[in-house]
């Protein structure tokens, strides 16, 4: 609990329809949490529930962390899972999933940045609400009422380096109604596709945030979506659904004609508000614009040589 | 005599396409007038003013495709000047309310001489069209002047679909060229937000150049030799330059940036808020408070106690700011030429409405600081990235990584539980387009009329702002309604390409609302065999 944020303690107090979670500190959202997470035996016994193929009667929902989650850098291995390989994990009653509409405001925590780049849209003073005397005439169009995407889709897009968000459409009797349909995210290992993280499908259209090992560099990673067999091959309704976990590193390799020495580098690196953990640089991610945190103040970040340029106030 | 080093100001324009003629006034088409009035404009005046003079100086300005729309449609530009007439009736009125006060008559006289200059010239000088005097300063080799996505969708979240990049970029340049008259070298990615294959597309599109965060660069492979402060080759050609960091965050940075200082003007109290006088009640909308541009109190401290501003005292720390600027520049160019073999470029990108509308003083601040760069040393001189890759077109090969400069440098600021809803739509909506022009590959008349109307349509749904502002928490429920209403008015109107049933009216009606780009192919989202 300790390592998530606010905004995703508020989603997760959202996610588990707990109340006042919006107005609370931090301190007690993760008193309540606490507390709503001793209760959750009794929440699974409820008929909707996503779980995970790894831990059973786990109930989380988006952007919660997925509940089953590999250690990519962390040797934690799990068997490689071939079509011929893999057995149906057991099946675990879905829970109800978003169903792509405006979650009201779910992950809305602005920062000082942005703010300022938010400006621009302001029409009201920040905390109050936004005068709406005048809304957009609409033609007597329905907009509420978006048509549905009925398509079969499969669509995996990274987020930020660590967390990748899928969301799927399977259209009606497209798969046997015995069948409990799975999502697998994995990445293929000597020909075999390694599973990272699966979870069963709660609804036949949804979204997850999957979330690895921030400081994973894996390469593509595809997400499937389909149903084990009895003998336990896994049938893939359909695929599509590739993406590249970003990478927050700096490249270990340097050009031979273009050649920069470490120190250089590094040097020029860290100026950039990089930093280095476990040995490599990364993190020089954006300062700001629009709505990045600013780096804690260090000497060495805002100073040139001899000190000139401290802040200037 | 050669500097040791160069320094790239780039200002990034854009708002959302903004416009409702079905209401007679609009809350939110005040983006666009506040804009002009508090920084397009007063960024004009800045950049003529330093030509009258002969002043050395260069800037990289984007001009998004929507901004330009807007400052080209006769509709906004009239209410552009009903927005300056009513500011000055209000400030009469203000003029005799503070009549025997000393300290806020002055800054209201301060005001009324701002809004006086600014119509004049608005009107008399730019004939309501101020694109045309960006188009000169750019003709004269002052401006480099970039395009950006046509309704600045986020490349990296909407390439699910390459049809969608392939529109964004290709109405774009369109557009450019259409209003500007010359096709544009360079490219502002929305949200810097990169993607390996952008590049390609870039190239296609005779795109030379393009900007990224600092992380996009240093976290290529191989790693870059001269770090952000040249730029590299992309893997398919374009270069990417990347923006410096130190000089970003002086200016950037809520706390310890420029603009919070307490000398300058505050953003939040306006008159809007704190003046109940029937001449100011008269701006609100519909009865609602609202801002009125008129802002008479300066940052003061974090206190509720705000003092009155003063105009000339901020003007003085502006220069003292911008001086402060320039010798860090100087410093940090010396830095760098100390181990670098080719001349060092510190390329400083910032949100153009950064500069005059949250930070009033920032158009004043870049005065001073190009006329102190252009008279005051010698080691740094400004340059546009065009004039940069002409002069060192030597550039070492890397891949730039995916990465945004928003909030952690990746994506979340436009994915997340607040806005991750809207993308099955985007997609499902590209796919469906792209379906369209397979089909109907030479459609005309009525046909031809509705297709390019989706196409519209779509491009507007895509817009980078939309997700942005239901992250923020700014003028949510407008975002939302708009993205709602452009998916809406797609599929109402491919609904009636593919059933052959079409309502004029509707049409009629969508059309005249949501009518930029008149010249619309609706071909834009072929899909095209690679």
């Amino acid at each position: 609990m300790t390592t998530k944020t606010l905004t995703e303690l508020r989603a997760l107090g959202h996610a588990r329809g707990l109340k006042g979670y919006s107005k609370m500190s931090r301190r007690e959202l993760e008193r309540l949490l606490a507390g709503s997470d001793t209760q959750k035996p009794a929440a699974a016994k409820k008929p909707d529930k996503t779980t995970s193929t790894k831990k059973t009667s786990v109930t989380k929902s988006k952007p919660a962390r997925a509940p089953a989650k590999l250690a990519l850098t962390r040797g934690k291995k799990k068997p490689a899972a071939t079509r011929a390989q893999t057995t149906a994990p057991t099946a675990v009653p879905p829970t109800p999933v978003p169903q792509w509409e405006w979650a009201g405001d779910i992950s809305r925590q602005s920062t000082e940045e942005e703010q300022v780049e938010s400006a621009k849209y302001a029409t009201a003073l920040p905390g109050s609400i936004t005068p709406r005397a005048v809304v957009a005439a609409d033609l007597g169009e329905d907009i509420d009422n978006l048509p549905p995407v009925t398509e079969a889709t499969l669509c995996l897009l990274p987020q930020k380096p660590g967390v990748l968000h899928g969301y799927w459409v399977i259209p009606p009797n497209t798969v046997p109604k015995s069948k409990s349909l799975k999502l697998r995210l994995g990445r293929i290992v000597r020909d075999a596709f390694e599973i990272i993280d699966e979870i069963s499908l709660p609804h036949e259209r949804g979204h997850w945030y999957f979330h690895l090992d921030e400081s994973a560099d894996t390469g593509a990673v595809y997400l499937q979506l389909g149903y084990y067999e009895a003998g336990g091959n896994f049938v893939t309704a359909t695929r599509r659904g590739i993406a590249r976990i970003p990478s927050l590193h700096a490249s270990e390799r340097t050009d031979r004609l273009w050649w920069v020495s470490e120190k250089q580098f590094r040097a020029m690196y860290r100026r950039a508000g990089g930093i280095m953990r476990a040995g490599r640089l990364g993190w020089a991610a954006s300062i700001s614009s629009p709505g990045g945190a600013v780096p804690a103040p260090s000497s060495e970040r805002l100073a040139w040589p001899g000190n000139i340029s401290s802040p200037h106030r | 005599m050669d500097p040791k080093g160069y320094f790239a100001l780039v200002l990034h324009a854009h708002l959302p396409f903004v416009r409702h003629p079905e209401h007679d006034r609009f809350l939110e088409e005040d983006w666009f007038f506040e804009a002009l009035t508090e920084t397009y404009l007063p960024l004009l005046n800045v950049f003529e003013g330093l030509a009258s003079h002969g002043a050395h100086f260069r800037v990289t300005l984007s001009l998004t495709p929507t901004l330009l729309s807007m400052m080209t449609d006769p509709l906004l530009q009239q209410r552009y000047v009903r927005y300056l007439d009513e500011r000055l009736e209000a400030l009469e009125g203000e003029s005799r309310r503070t009549e025997h006060d000393a300290y806020f008559h002055p800054v209201v006289e301060f005001y009324t001489d701002l809004y006086t200059r600014l119509r004049r010239r608005f009107v008399e000088q730019d004939r309501l069209d101020v694109t045309q005097a960006f188009r000169r300063l750019m003709e004269a080799g002052y401006l480099d002047i970039l395009t950006c996505g046509a309704t600045h969708g986020y490349f990296p979240l909407l390439a699910v679909n390459e049809e969608s990049l392939y529109a964004q970029l290709s109405m774009a340049v369109r557009t450019h060229q259409r209003i500007l008259g010359r096709r544009p070298r360079g490219i502002w990615l929305p949200e810097c937000g990169y993607k390996p294959g952008v590049d390609r597309l870039l190239r296609e599109f005779g795109i030379d150049y393009f900007i990224l965060d600092s992380h996009g660069l240093l976290n290529a492979d191989p790693r870059p030799k001269y770090g952000v402060h040249r730029p590299v080759r992309s893997p398919a050609g374009p270069a990417a330059f990347a923006r410096d960091y130190e000089s970003s965050k002086q200016v950037w940075a809520a706390e310890e940036g420029y603009p919070g200082d307490t000398t300058y003007r505050e953003f939040y109290r306006d008159a809007g808020f704190d003046v109940h006088d029937p001449h100011i009640t008269k701006l609100r909308h519909a009865g609602i408070a609202t801002f009125t541009g008129l802002k008479y109190h300066r940052i003061t401290g974090k206190t509720a106690w705000k003092e009155p501003y003063h105009p000339g005292w901020a003007r003085e720390r502006a220069s003292e700011h911008a001086g402060h600027f320039m010798f860090n520049r100087q410093k940090q160019i010396g830095w760098l030429a100390s181990f670098f073999d080719r001349p060092p470029i510190i390329l400083a990108p910032y949100d153009a409405e950064l500069f005059g509308h949250w930070w009033f003083e920032g158009p004043q601040w870049i005065d001073f600081l190009l006329r102190k760069i252009a008279y005051d040393q010698n080691d740094i001189k400004t340059i546009t990235p065009s004039e940069y890759l002409d002069r060192f077109g030597d550039l070492q090969p890397v891949a730039p990584p995916e990465c945004s400069w928003g909030a952690g440098g990746f994506h979340e600021v436009w994915l997340n539980g607040s806005n991750d809803w809207i993308y099955p739509h985007l997609h499902a909506a590209a796919e469906r387009m792209s379906a369209l022009v397979q089909r109907f590959p030479d459609a005309d008349g009525l046909r031809r009329w509705a297709l390019d109307q989706t196409a519209r349509e779509l491009l507007l749904a895509q817009s980078s702002d939309w997700p942005f502002i239901m992250k923020t928490g700014t003028s949510v429920e407008y975002a939302v309604r708009r993205f709602k209403t452009h998916i809406h008015r797609f599929s109402r109107i491919a609904g009636m390409v593919e059933s052959g049933h079409y309502d004029e009216n509707y049409l009629r009606e969508v059309a005249a609302r949501d009518s930029l780009f008149p010249d619309m192919d609706y071909r834009i989202f072929q899909t095209r065999p690679w």
